[in-house]
């Protein structure tokens, strides 16, 4: 089994999920608890934000086209230093995968499974996605192809169905916000969208390059549409002042939907979204530390790595499960920082610059 | 390749066996559920919890006899906390209390009138998983809560049922109350420039009757409850009551008028009445702002339909007493409107009708000057109601009755 090829459709597909997976449910309470009904207008900027990453990662990927991102850092910085901030980003796919995992852990806890051990379903999707990306990044990618579907029509169906409880007026006044803060709140939503910096793991592994930066662009785009849809519904059904209230607004959202009194308290809906995004969204950051720790450490394959690895985001994902609070905060002030101004866009962002600089690109081989 | 498929396509369905909610599994025989719950402030200072937990059991089933027992039971706890007294029906109930099914929640007058009375219960239930905050929500007028869970209606078993149906009857039919849920009671509480308003619950006292030897059983129901008019809060505190009256010109200003009957004198008879059912209304509220001073005007439009009279029956083709049928109606519903707006700016000062939040939504900036003493301005705010109704039709009858 080598590592097959995977197809624009399959790459714009996995980072749907990627990049809708978990923003989804944290980051509508921070981006109206912050800009109140003017939210919709920070995930406008915040989709330039993902554009702008996904076009420097896109430009740095042309110019290495056989390597990973960890991969081409040395070419560019030099080794002793480029290494040093390979081992950053493996470092920070690590992080950032654990987190993912530790949200999902927490909201399970805090909603439907208050006495299941957090150790229980961390193990499990560990396991799990172990398993997946141990039969190479294909597989993963192709499983997603099939979940993706059932995602996005329980986004929908979570976003329309309360349309009895929805009243537009509750998106008024609009533009109350000032341009500074929407920017500001911008930062912290285009921190999730940022994470389509991850396709610079995956752009060697596809067939051709043509077209991916305008598909890039589109995937980022329609997450942004899904986002402010998500917001609107939020929005019109419970007024922003209580989304901003909310631990997990979306899971409100869909105890509410009480359609013709025969579908009624779907919560399950939630779940299904969020078990399946993390499914893939673990196998994505495992595959990527996977591949980084690989790139730097300097092996050619990296499926041996996966067992330890699977074992520290076990550990990482365990210790990182913290009180929702603490969590919130973290995001308000430390992910922007962490994401969008650091490894996502202005370190690529440099990267490029520095290439260009020194006119570097792959050598042909 | 296809007996391993097999064995893992049994494997994959005996995994549903384990897959009962790990740790938090309860099975349903070991659950209380709660029907209808009340808070209140006991005499001694502390939180008291009222609440019904339907007894399984005892609710019939079809084709059985009716089981001749009451199919909930009422119990009450005290504790520090909301939350506090709500644990401590722990040591008396022998059923884990489950609250998702708990669809009306009423609220004493004494916990209502306190600062942050309200707010405490309003973060339970938004805050703890197994309440719905889409429960309806009424405060109890001049009873203690333990004598309104003691009411009884004859058309349902269970006393949380009958708070239900009877929220969504006057809701529906009379218009002279609103019983929003907690969320949006909640909602009402954090927005600015609307000050919240809930259904009044009163206890409706009969006659105990003795149980007749008879061939039908015959159930005594000793107190019932009826909804009537509403309550009125300024922040999350009980200022005042208005009476049906006074609560429908609320709800005209809300727009969230159903259905009710007007009652107009009939132009022909003076001294005969006429009852209009009201249909079709729509309601805008239009602030202003004239050199600075915020004014308002309120626009009502409706549809009615000519419902029953007593006395004649104006002739169709006369349109001057149909349009002065219409301006009677007009004139009652702007009493109606006037009437809460007296009561609303002289007694209670509270700005029940979202004057404030229509300001914000038109004149935002202007109103971030005004928020911070909307006090003082809404009490003398000057609002203009203007009503324009149309009768539409007189139903099945084309004259009336005559007697010869």
């Amino acid at each position: 089994m080598g590592d097959g090829k995977i197809s624009q459709r399959q790459l714009a597909f996995l980072f749907f999920t990627i990049l809708i997976g978990t923003m989804f449910f944290h980051n509508p309470q921070i981006v109206v608890g912050t800009t109140g009904q003017d939210g919709w207008i920070a995930y406008l900027i915040a989709s330039f934000w993902g554009i702008l990453v996904a076009l420097v990662m896109v430009a740095l990927g042309q110019r290495f086209p056989d390597q990973t991102l960890t991969g081409y850092i040395p070419n560019i910085l030099g080794k002793p230093l480029g290494k040093i901030l390979s081992l950053l980003y493996t470092i920070w796919f690590l992080f950032i995968g654990g987190g993912v995992l530790a949200q999902f852990a927490n909201f399970m806890n805090t909603t439907i499974m208050a006495s299941t051990p957090k150790m229980v379903f961390i193990i499990t999707f560990v396991a799990i996605a172990y398993y997946a990306v141990n039969l190479g990044l294909e597989t993963f990618v192709r499983v997603n192809e099939l979940l993706l579907w059932v995602i996005v029509i329980a986004i929908i169906l979570v976003v329309t169905l309360p349309y009895e409880l929805m009243d537009l007026r509750r998106m008024l006044p609009v533009g109350q916000m000032s341009i500074g803060k929407l920017v500001a709140t911008s930062l912290i939503a285009g921190s999730w969208r940022g994470e389509v910096m991850l396709v610079g793991m995956f752009l060697p592994a596809l067939v051709t390059l043509k077209n991916t930066t305008r598909n890039m662009i589109w995937t980022v785009f329609l997450v942004g549409v899904f986002m402010i849809a998500v917001e609107i519904s939020l929005v019109t059904v419970f007024g922003a002042q209580i989304v901003g209230d909310l631990e997990v607004p979306v899971f409100n959202l869909a105890r509410m939907i009480s359609t013709a009194r025969v579908l009624d308290r779907v919560e399950a809906l939630v779940l299904i979204i969020w078990v399946f995004a993390t499914f893939i969204k673990i196998c994505a950051f495992l595959y990527c530390t996977a591949r980084a720790t690989a790139d730097t450490v300097g092996f050619q394959d990296y499926r041996f790595l996966l067992l330890p690895l699977s074992l520290l985001f076990t550990a990482i994902a365990y210790n990182q499960t913290v009180d929702p609070a603490k969590f919130v905060d973290f995001l308000l002030f430390t992910w922007p920082g962490y994401g969008l101004l650091s490894f996502e866009l202005v370190i690529p962002l440099f990267l490029l610059i520095v290439a260009l600089w020194r006119g570097k690109r792959e050598k042909k081989v | 390749m296809r007996i391993r498929g097999k064995v893992l396509l049994i494997c994959l369905f005996l995994g549903c066996l384990f897959s009962s909610g790990c740790w938090d599994r309860v099975e349903i025989e070991d659950m209380g559920l709660v029907t209808l719950a009340a808070f209140d402030r006991s005499e001694d200072g502390l939180i008291k919890v009222s609440v019904h937990i339907a007894k399984p059991f005892a609710i019939s089933g079809a084709g059985q006899d009716i089981i001749d027992e009451k199919p909930f039971w009422p119990v009450t706890t005290t504790g520090h906390t909301v939350f506090q007294a709500i644990r401590n029906l722990a040591s008396e109930s022998p059923r884990q209390v489950f609250w998702a099914h708990c669809r009306v929640v009423l609220i004493g007058e004494r916990l209502a009138r306190e600062a942050a009375g309200m707010a405490q219960v309003m973060d339970f239930f938004m805050r703890d998983l197994e309440p719905r905050n889409n429960a309806q929500l009424l405060v109890v007028k001049g009873a203690d809560i333990q004598e309104i869970m003691s009411a009884r209606f004859e058309l349902e078993r269970q006393p949380g049922r009958g708070f239900e149906g009877l929220s969504k009857v006057v809701e529906a039919r009379k218009s002279t109350a609103l019983i929003p849920t907690i969320l949006e009671f909640c909602r009402e509480l954090e927005t600015d420039g609307l000050e919240p308003v809930l259904g009044a619950a009163e206890i409706v006292h009969r006659p105990t009757e003795q149980p007749q030897q008879s061939m039908l059983h015959e159930t005594v129901v000793s107190n019932s409850a009826r909804i009537s008019g509403l309550g009125a809060f300024k922040g999350d505190r009980l200022v005042g009551w208005l009476n049906d009256h006074q609560s429908r010109g609320v709800l005209w200003v809300r727009g969230k008028v159903k259905s009710g009957i007007i009652v107009i004198r009939n132009p022909l008879e003076e001294n005969r009445l006429i009852s209009l059912e009201i249909g079709q209304t729509s309601s805008k509220i239009i602030p202003k702002l004239i050199d600075g001073r915020p004014v308002i005007k309120v626009r009502i439009e409706l549809d009615a339909v000519f419902a029953q009279t007593q006395g004649q029956f104006p002739l169709l083709s006369d349109e001057k007493t149909w349009a002065r049928m219409e301006s009677r109606m007009a004139t009652a519903i702007h009493n109606e409107v006037v009437s809460a707006l007296k009561v609303a700016q002289d007694e209670l000062e509270s700005d029940i009708f979202g004057f404030g939040r229509a300001f914000y939504g038109k004149y935002p900036r202007e109103w971030q000057v005004m928020k911070d003493n909307w006090d003082e301005i809404f009490p003398t705010l000057d609002v203009q109601v203007e009503v324009h109704g149309k009768i539409v039709r007189s139903s099945l009858a084309f004259r009336t009755v005559k007697t010869r």
